[in-house]
This record gives structure tokens, sequence and C-alpha cells, in this order.
């Protein structure tokens, strides 16, 4: 089913819409919730989650590319459910490391300005991401979105692992650039 | 964390960069390669005559004998609303070399393939280059030294060995595929890639797998057959003819659902991916919409066997 015909489901508050976003994005976002959260029976849950998060979310949201809405929702509902997680205990996994890394960005001993808000920042992001050329674009965001490994990013691209974790370093050290020249911080 | 909220901020970044790094790397290259094939002028002799020839496409050499003929080489052209896209390529005497798999094996293990010093790689090629540039010898995306591969005729294989600023080093290989005649898969398979007697193990990937999950964890070893019924795939792989998958008539073909990905290791460090899709076709990355078609039990054996 078109994905328009699936959001005017849930427009008409028609049940109908579950199912078909089931049949359609399980599988991609069981995936994304998979690549945070390593573990099948969370990503399951995180899944089942999302389909209420759309059902909240539509109306008033009227998506145009419904698969990047979800994938959102899912992304979101898998941090969190992450980061409960391991407050009981130190992460570990790819979804670890990739948040050490992003650590880098911010400069030390300060925090990005808590009045900024997350849209605000994404809007930052959006032309700092325009900026980049489309392998730095695209390593860094299959890192930081998707939370991919080194090796199956390298798999992905044909790349050398070692020039991954360059293009990694180097997309990184711009960001926090890009951050400092914004004045974005405490 | 102090990044919690920079994670979050990335969560919710403009769609058309997600949808891009969703596509991109080997599902795009299949795409990107395939996008080429159909752009650039086609001829495909014997039985099937004169396919399709879009505009402004120079025309390739005479065909002969050949069953399906690669198209030249084109470079890209920007144009407005498109987002500009390039494979890793090398000019080398009039052909362009594009990248095949990266070589992961150790410093020892890539060295030990490199033959012949050839000349220096420019690094001076991309999506905006000039197309007279593309003339050049040596010509490429990479900088670095280039060199012959002990085994491979430098004519269709040659390789990269890039330094880094950390200090590793990589070896990058690069196959012509630019305007090469091809009648059966022995003129692939067998004379170029070298696949018969020199393969150390196969692994294989799913099609889910391959498109969802994470590779690390579901690279299977590839041991269902014996080698004996492994044999007869190769055989009928290297004996059946080429085809061209023209998108027009058949634009679901990659979306089929049944596939399978097999990866020979080989003895020499090399990696040759196989794509199979239902129907009897087997194919590999850089050929983009020309596959052998072997429709057949040891095609079927083999496919069943990366389910």
């Amino acid at each position: 089913m078109e994905d328009s015909r699936i959001v005017e489901l849930y427009w008409q508050r028609n049940e109908a819409a579950i199912a078909h976003t089931q049949e359609k994005y399980e599988k991609y976002c069981y995936a994304i919730a998979k690549g945070i959260l390593n573990n099948d029976e969370d990503a399951n849950e995180c899944v089942n989650d999302t389909y209420m998060g759309a059902w909240n979310a539509m109306p008033p949201h009227r998506p145009a590319i419904l698969s990047t809405f979800l994938g959102k929702i899912t992304r979101r509902i898998s941090l969190k459910k992450y980061r409960s997680k391991s407050a009981e205990k130190r992460g570990s996994g790819e979804t670890a490391l990739a948040l050490e890394e992003l650590e880098e960005c911010i400069a030390s001993e300060r925090s990005l300005d808590e009045q900024l808000s997350a849209k605000e920042l994404a809007e930052v992001l959006n032309a700092f991401l325009d900026m980049l050329k489309a392998d730095e674009r695209r390593v860094f965001l299959r890192r930081y979105w998707f939370f991919d490994s080194i090796e199956d990013i390298s798999t992905r691209f044909g790349f050398s692992q070692s020039k991954v974790k360059m293009l990694l370093k180097r997309t990184r050290d711009k960001l926090r650039a890009q951050l400092e020249k914004e004045d974005i911080w405490l | 964390m102090r990044s919690d909220k920079l994670n979050d901020a990335i969560g919710e970044i403009r769609d058309d960069f997600i949808i891009d790094s969703e596509v991109s790397g080997k599902n795009r290259a299949w795409v990107k390669w395939a996008a080429m094939a159909a752009c650039l002028c086609l001829v495909v002799a014997g039985a099937f005559g004169i396919s399709k020839q879009p505009e402004a496409v120079q025309t390739p050499q005479p065909v002969g004998e050949y069953k399906v003929y690669t198209p030249s080489f084109v470079p890209p052209e920007l144009r407005p609303g498109v987002q500009p896209d390039m494979i890793g390529c090398l000019v080398y005497n009039g052909a362009v070399y594009t990248q095949s798999i990266a070589f992961e094996g150790d410093n020892a293990a890539a060295e030990a393939m490199i033959g012949e010093y050839v000349g220096e790689a420019k690094g001076n090629l991309d999506e905006w280059t000039d197309k007279e540039v593309w003339k050049e010898n040596f010509a490429s995306t990479y900088d670095g030294s280039v060199y012959t591969v002990k085994g491979y005729d430098k004519s269709f294989r040659l390789c990269i060995w890039q330094k880094w600023y950390d200090g590793t080093q990589s070896l990058q290989l690069l196959d012509n595929y630019d305007g090469i005649g091809l009648n059966t898969g022995k003129d692939l398979f067998e004379d170029r890639l070298h696949i018969r007697n020199n393969v150390a193990q196969i692994k294989y990937l799913t099609h889910y797998d391959w498109n969802y999950e994470s590779h690390i964890d579901h690279y299977k070893q590839f041991d269902k057959l014996t080698d004996e019924q492994f044999e007869s795939f190769i055989d009928e792989l290297c004996g059946s003819e080429f085809v061209f998958i023209d998108y027009e008539t058949m634009p679901d073909f990659y979306e089929t659902p049944t596939q399978g990905h097999l990866y020979l290791e080989m003895k020499d460090g090399t990696t040759v991916e196989l794509r199979l899709i239902d129907g009897g076709y087997v194919g590999c990355q850089q050929l983009g919409w020309y596959f052998v078609k072997m429709p057949g039990e040891p095609f079927d054996a083999v496919l069943s066997a990366c389910q």
C-alpha cells in the first residue's frame, strides 16, 4: 500500500493503518532498533512502541516520507531504552562506542547550550551535513544515525576500516569546529 | 552523557540525508552500476540485435562476436536537482578502472599481492571534474602509487597502495569493465577473476541479512553442498552465456524476493562477491545489468543453500 494511503488511514483513525505499517515497515524499524539495542526482545518492544508512537502522531502530522518518519520514532524510542538500561551498568557494544566518539564533538568541560532546542540544533546539523562530501556524510550517518559498526560501514562502501575511521575522525573534528564557530555551548 | 542532546538532534535531521545514507553503499553501488549501464550506449550482439541508444552518448566500439559488450565509460554530468555521486576510479591507458573490493588483509598479505610499479594516481577526479581531465593518464579519485596485481592481467586489474595520515595503509583493487566483450561466464569469472581452483573458503549472506542486518554477525559458512555440487555450479557458471537485463521491461529485477549473496574468499586474499537472483541469474557488482543466465539444478541448489 502506498504511504499516502497508510497516512490517510491514520487520519481516519482506522486501525488498519497499524497493520499496513507493520506489513511494510516492520523489518525496517526492527533493523534500526536492533542496531541500537543489539537485543531481539528489546528491539521488538521498540518496534511495537513505534506503532503506538505513529498512531499518536498522526494526526496532526502528515509525513511526506513515512519510512523516515517511522525510523525517527524508532530511533528515539530505542535510544531512550538504551539509556535507561545503561544507566544501570556501563554500556558496551557499538552503540556505546559510537556515543563515546560523539563526545569528542563537544569541547571539553562544556555542554551544549541547554536553551537550544533539538530542532534548532538539528538545523545547525543540516547545514553542517550539507557542507560535507557525500562519502563523509554517508559514513557519518551510518555510524551515528544507524549505529553501524566500523566493519559494516567498510563493507557497505568498499572502504578499508582505516579509511572509515579516518573519515569519521575528520568529520567529528569538523563538527566540533562548526559548533564552536556557532558559539553553541554553555 | 554530554553528547545526548547532539545525538538526539542527529535523529531529527533532514529526511533526504537519512534516505541517501540508507541506499548508499552496496545497494546504491548496484543501482549506480545499473544506472550507468542503462544510461550508456548498449549494444547486444547475436540473437538480440541492437538495443536502445540513449541520446548524447558516444557510440561504442564494434561488438563483433560478443553476446554482451559493457558500455564505454562516460564521465558523470551534473544536472540540476540531481545529487552527483562517484565510485572510485583510475584512468589508465585510455580505460577507466573502477573500485573493486578493498583488500582487508594484513600489510604483509597486501604487499604480497603488489606487482610492478605503474605510476602515481593523481587524486584529481570528483563529481565536478571537467571532462577533459578524464582523458589524462592516472587521473583518479584516489591518491597513491599504482601497481599491477600479481596473478592478474594489468589490462583488467590494478591496485593502489594508499597510506593514511595515521600511519595505516590499505590496498584498493581496481578492475577494468570499460568497454569489454563477454560471451560466457568463463570470460569474466575464470579468465579475469580466476575463481577456478582458487577458492579458499566460501561464505554467504541471506538476502535479508544483506539488506538489513549488521554483517559481522551474519556471515555464514557455505557448507550445505558438497564440493562436487559447487564445482557443478562453477562449471555451469563458466559455460553459460551473459544476458543484459533491460530495465524498461524488468524494472523490479533487483527487488526479486529470492536472492542469495556468495563471498568467494580466494587463496590470494581477494574476494569475489556473487549475487544470485531467482530465475538463474548470477552477477557481480561492477557488471550492473549484465548477468550470466544459468537456470537449472546447479543454480537452484546454490540459491537454496543461501536461504
